[in-house]
């Protein structure tokens, strides 16, 4: 069985080798338009996975890998569609191939639920541009020691338990402090964008 | 109710505990449930995601920015905001309406970064391996040890134990074999100390090892005090000496040799071939590179953390076993996924059961193997059995090999496979479908020998896990088996993959007996 051995996953083989290099040896890869639809694509992406995942780490490593898939996939996108809606059912294979491949995640959906919220969550997370723009606004609304907060605990590596020996805290306030903070937020942007709506 | 306590039903402070990761195994399963039955909970549960993922975009640093400073080095796009903030590079880029960087940049950096990515330059974080509920996984197991003298804190390792991220081994002398969940095998060289990091990583604080990296399993990584060493599938050895210094050998192949900051700032990244090798000294000196490697030094190196282990008689008896079996009048196929058979499909090859042996590996969810065995006749007696590695397990279905003609009702068409209680089932079209009865997945990980014994003479279908009969099944009116085009590790007409590697497939036209069973698994225990 002479065959390449496949990468990852998706719903058909994946070449392990990149994109072959032209005789310059440039890399010959998708045009300018791919590349700034791939781009502005980002935050709808990885909000769609993180979703599903439910887990920012592995949220993290499955939108590179569909970066990767989507880079290679570039001539099967149809010009004119929805390139996020088609970047997000690449995802969703990857997303598929991750719970395989680990055996695991944060929220183990059943089959039958993940594709459930799959296509809700590709509906949901079309609003990401104006979520984000939202939540700019509402993290400007925090209090300075809230907002630092929330900075320190997206420091690599921070733990509650490292922020709570920094602020001689109980690492249980610190926590609770972090899930009121999340919440407020969330509640926050979602009273920006229906008042948005009405307007 | 004050602001710290609030409602126990109240979804979005459970989704925030989620968010945080503090939520345990009966909360998430109770959180999961509750958005499976509730429409509004659904949406409620994705739109609170969705503030949260903007809320990591804005400030999280991502790991591909690391990626791109440490491996890039100079050679990496301008990538600190004005504003001094600390910047995630890829997002920067991906932000890039916001950031004077040209689209030739972006152009440039996406492909580094596929190609980076394509390199799988990047290992699984530690919080990955710890399961919902903060339950520790298992991502390596001491396969073999040779005179092993472990240090008082590692006493009581052995062969097959299971390891744990952070777990930390401190082996006197002799040899240890560490098997990682990515396919990687890092023999360790006493006197030395190691951690393993993640199922694709590790650490070696002192002494010596040597890595043999499967092309599956590229990006492994092993971290030493000044220099992270990442393989590009290879074999390589790393030695820390007691002063600090790292000298790296390969063997074969390539790996990427990345200094890290305490190795001095003069120090760059160098990529090694095999043959070469290099030392990253602690004293703030560049890398040195050896080019030309001592081919003495390397074959002492290797035969010094060379096991010797009792594969030869244990793959010898299986393949013994295996050329009786071939000999069977009766035998209609026998996969062993060694060399060129039949079968297409997509699927891996991996490690199987011994260090020289290859198995099937069902990777992704679209994976499978297709073959066509038997066809034209009825087989009123059928023995399946193969050698199959669960890695996952799920509450959907998995195929162990599925004929396809099921979906057309066909007389005799069967299903052989782990059922959604993780035990096995076979079923035959317009018949009862039984099932084995003790569960596979306490044995997750592990290889294991499962075989089925259709009789529709005497109505009976046997089940045996590693070699022991496990179920009898009487079946009504059962018929002949019809073979024909078939799928392994999958179903042709819906997705039930199989999460494992699969060796040794046979399909036997007769009845075995409980002994033969017996002799073929002891033949082929690993």
């Amino acid at each position: 069985m002479n065959r390449p051995l496949a990468l990852f996953s998706g719903d058909r083989e994946i070449p392990s080798t990149l994109p072959p290099k032209s005789e310059t040896g440039v890399e010959s890869g998708p045009g300018e338009q791919f590349v700034q639809q791939l781009i502005g694509v980002q935050d709808r992406l990885y909000a769609y996975v993180y979703s599903l995942l439910g887990d920012a780490n592995s949220a993290d490593d499955v939108v590179q890998q569909s970066n990767v898939v989507l880079w290679r996939k570039a001539d099967d996108f149809q010009p004119g569609s929805d390139f996020g809606a088609w970047a997000c059912s690449v995802a969703y294979f990857e997303v598929l191939a991750w719970r395989q491949k680990l055996g695991r995640d944060r929220l183990r959906f059943n089959d039958q639920l993940i594709q459930r919220m799959a296509a809700q969550s590709q509906q949901v997370c079309s609003q990401a541009d104006d979520t984000r723009r939202a939540l700019r606004e509402c993290l400007a609304g925090l209090t300075d020691p809230q907002r630092k907060l929330m900075e320190l605990r997206y420091e690599p590596g921070m733990t509650v338990k490292e922020i709570a020996q920094q602020l001689n805290r109980p690492a249980g306030s610190i926590a609770q402090t972090l899930y009121r903070i999340r919440t407020a937020l969330a509640d926050c942007v979602k009273q920006k964008l229906a008042a948005e709506e009405q307007e | 109710m004050n602001a710290f306590s609030p409602a126990a039903d109240d979804l979005a402070y459970i989704l925030a505990q989620l968010v945080e990761g503090d939520l345990d195994e009966q909360q998430t399963t109770a959180l999961v449930e509750r958005i499976a039955a509730d429409e509004a909970a659904q949406q409620e549960y994705l739109r609170f995601m969705l503030c949260q993922a903007m809320l990591d975009r804005e400030l999280r640093r991502s790991r591909s920015v690391q990626q791109l400073r440490e491996l890039l080095g100079d050679d990496a796009p301008e990538i600190e905001p004005a504003d001094g903030r600390l910047a995630r590079a890829w997002y920067w880029v991906v932000d890039g309406i916001s950031q004077p960087l040209s689209l030739a940049m972006l152009v440039s950096s996406l492909v580094i970064t596929t190609i980076l990515l394509s390199l799988e330059l990047w290992t699984i974080p530690e919080r990955e391996q710890v399961a919902a509920g903060g339950r520790p996984v298992v991502v390596a197991e001491i396969t073999t040890t040779q005179q092993a003298m472990w240090d008082v804190d590692s006493e009581g390792n052995s062969k097959n134990l299971e390891l744990f991220s952070g777990e930390r081994l401190v082996l006197n002398s002799g040899l240890a074999e560490v098997t990682f969940a990515d396919g990687a095998v890092v023999v360790l060289e006493g006197p030395c100390e190691f951690s393993i990091e993640s199922s694709s990583a590790g650490r070696l604080d002192s002494g010596s090892l040597r890595a043999t990296v499967p092309p599956a399993a590229s990006g492994f990584a092993i971290a030493s005090p000044f220099a992270r060493i990442v393989d590009l599938g290879t074999e390589f050895g790393v030695q820390v000496h007691s002063g600090g210094d790292v000298d790296v050998m390969v063997f074969d192949g390539k790996v990427d040799c990345i200094p890290l900051p305490e190795a001095g700032s003069g120090a760059a990244r160098v990529q090694l071939v095999g043959g070469q090798s290099a030392r990253v000294a602690s004293n703030g000196q560049q890398v040195m590179v050896q080019e030309n490697g001592d081919a003495d030094v390397a074959a002492a190196w290797k035969k010094r953390t060379t096991i010797q282990r009792p594969v030869a008689k244990s793959s010898a008896g299986s393949r013994e076993a295996l050329a009786e079996l071939r000999a069977d009048p009766a035998l209609i196929a026998l996969f062993d996924f060694e060399s060129a058979d039949p079968s297409t499909g997509s699927f891996r090859k991996a490690r199987g059961r011994w260090h020289d042996s290859v198995a099937a590996e069902f990777f992704t969810a679209g994976d499978y193997i297709d073959v066509s065995v038997g066809e034209g006749r009825a087989w009123p007696q059928l023995t399946l059995a193969a050698w199959v590695r669960m890695d996952h397990f799920s509450e959907s279905l998995q195929s162990l090999m599925h004929t396809n003609g099921w979906g057309d009702e066909s007389l005799g068409s069967m299903h052989w496979m782990i059922n959604d209680k993780h035990s096995m089932r076979f079923a035959v079209v317009d018949q009862t479908h039984p099932d084995s009865q003790i569960s596979l997945q306490p044995h997750q990980g592990r290889w294991l020998h499962l075989a089925v014994v259709y009789d529709s003479e005497h109505g009976t279908t046997r089940f045996y896990v590693n070699g022991e009969l496990d179920n009898e099944v009487q079946v009504a009116e059962a018929a002949p088996i019809r073979l024909g085009p078939a799928q392994v590790g999958n179903w042709s007409a819906g997705e039930r993959p199989l999460g494992g590697r699969m060796d040794e497939l046979v399909v036997l036209g007769r009845a075995m007996s409980d002994d033969e069973i017996r002799k073929m698994f002891a033949a082929g225990k690993p």
